[in-house]
């Protein structure tokens, strides 16, 4: 990605909320415009990522702002639409065909399992429509295929909740220990209630620019988009809502990673920190592998190494995850990039990552998608 | 998509077979049915699924899902057929992982139809994993 940076970030905190998810995004898109020193009449596109709310959502949220007759554009793709919304900005800002571009994610989902995942009509009815399934069915290869516990995945839980008792805008921000994790109610073995993310409510924003552009307007701390993958269903890959699929299956996420990477020109040991698609506490371990922090059948051991905690070598969701901000599922990829963003300006205080200049982001989603970040200051 | 497109109809606790469409160019199967290969667009015949399988995963639905007529808590699991096809589905009773399987017509809730796995003793092409 030449010449992108991130102008601008915002966030409304993820939780439950009484305002509407106009409001969310309002506060949001108002926050990533302050912070990159512009107004919405700088602003060439806006491209806003939401799942459940409503048609025109995106120009809903708009309107809370101003009216501009800025061209405004609703993307979905499931967990992924915040990172397909940031995709598409970032191609017309490289491109030239926009100079600064506003992204916005913005969610208002209602509690428990979500519904209309892409299932069809017979998998729904005979009770196979079941996100939880899936992740349960993937934890359970992986403890199959590895040496991967149930205490594993426990701890992913554990780790991810400690580091959230620091993030202001998580939803659960109480350390839990292994035994509470094991005890909540279980939803799908292996997977408990506390191995699982909360669908919420939320919303963030990015600015982007062009350097050229960042540089006449002396953007301050701006940081580079250095590079982005995305990419849907190959061949062998596998995810809700597929009944079937191979058994040698790959990965949408390691395909996104290598072209984010390659995109960025640097590999993964550059990476300082990791925001991934913990939506369940399996999802995390497979990630490390798919994203090339470990090789296949090491995700555990780099766990319990201490490596993916804060402190450790490569810390994985020091904002605390989805498991402790809860996942609104529009804004959850540009809510990691606001903790990228945070983490390499050096303002993300007590779970500051030491050092922290290049970070990645990670979502996966419904439908097979996937989008990874890379971020640099 | 009705369910006489996913497996033979008879009645429940009857083995059955899926309908699932292969490819000879690459040599994928797919469940359900589909035109043409998704993975290399070649051609595909129309194929049937016997199994035995092996119980590749074996899990459970504990808290009720939307939209689902099935009662929770129900078994739920992957079977992975000779092939390297594995197919999601419903258990007809408790199973372990590496179990044998076959697929069965079984009714999930009263007056309801699909297709399940259960355990078998006959003897299939050896599961490739
Ligand atoms: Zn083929």
């Amino acid at each position: 990605m030449k010449d992108v940076v991130i102008a601008g970030a915002g966030i409304h905190p993820f939780g439950r909320f009484d305002s509407d998810y106009r409001d969310m995004g309002e506060v949001a898109a108002r926050g990533a415009l302050a912070d990159a020193g512009v107004g919405l009449s700088d602003v060439d596109i806006v491209l806003v990522a939401n799942v459940g709310a409503e048609m025109a959502k995106g120009h809903n949220v708009v309107e809370r702002i101003g009216r501009t007759g800025v061209p405004v554009i609703n993307v979905e793709a499931a967990c992924a639409s915040s990172g397909s919304a940031l995709f598409m900005a970032a191609q017309m800002v490289a491109s030239g065909a926009a100079e600064v571009a506003l992204c916005i994610g913005v969610e208002k989902a209602p509690r428990g399992f979500i519904a209309a995942s892409g299932f069809e009509p017979w998998q729904i009815e005979n009770g196979l429509g079941v996100n939880p399934l899936y992740f349960a069915i993937q934890a359970q290869e992986l403890i199959a295929a590895t040496d991967t516990t149930v205490e594993d995945l426990a701890d992913v839980s554990v780790k991810n909740h400690r580091h959230a008792v620091h993030n202001p805008n998580a939803m659960y921000r109480q350390e839990v220990t292994r035994e509470q994790v094991l005890a909540s109610k279980a939803i799908c073995p292996p997977l408990t209630l506390l191995m699982l993310c909360a669908p919420n409510e939320g919303a963030a924003a990015v600015v982007l620019m062009s350097r050229r552009e960042a540089e006449r307007r002396a953007v301050a701390d701006a940081v580079a988009l250095r590079g982005i993958g995305l990419v849907s269903r190959g061949p062998d890959d596998w995810f809700v809502p597929a009944a079937s699929y191979q058994a040698d299956r790959t990965s949408l996420s390691a395909r996104a990673a290598a072209l984010a990477l390659d995109d960025a020109g640097i590999g993964i040991d550059d990476i300082d920190l990791v925001e991934c698609q913990d939506t369940d506490a399996g999802s995390e371990l497979v990630a490390y592998a798919d994203l090339g922090l470990c090789k296949p059948g090491d995700e555990a051991s780099l766990l319990r190494s201490g490596a993916t905690a804060l402190g450790g070598r490569i810390p994985v969701n020091p904002s605390g995850g989805l498991l402790s901000k809860g996942e609104p599922l529009g804004a959850s990829g540009l809510g990691q990039v606001h903790e990228l963003v945070t983490q390499v300006r050096g303002r993300a205080g007590a779970r500051q990552v030491e050092g922290a200049r290049t970070g990645l982001g990670h979502v996966m989603g419904a439908g097979h998608n996937s989008c990874v970040v890379v971020v640099q200051r | 998509m009705t369910h006489q497109t996913l497996y033979d109809d008879a009645a429940p606790g009857t083995a059955t077979v899926l309908h699932v469409s292969t490819c000879d160019a690459c040599g994928r199967s797919e469940f359900p049915r589909r035109r043409d290969c998704p993975a290399c667009g070649s051609a595909v015949r129309d194929d049937r699924l016997s199994g035995p399988g092996r119980l590749r995963a074996s899990t459970a639905v504990l808290a009720q899902p939307p939209g689902s007529r099935v009662e929770a808590p129900y078994l739920a699991g992957v079977a992975e057929f000779p092939g390297g096809l594995c197919v999601i589905g419903l258990l007809a009773h408790e199973l372990p992982v590496g179990a044998r399987v076959e697929v069965v017509v079984h009714e999930p809730y009263p007056g309801g139809r699909t297709f399940a796995f259960r355990e078998t003793d006959l003897l299939g092409p050896p599961a490739t994993c």
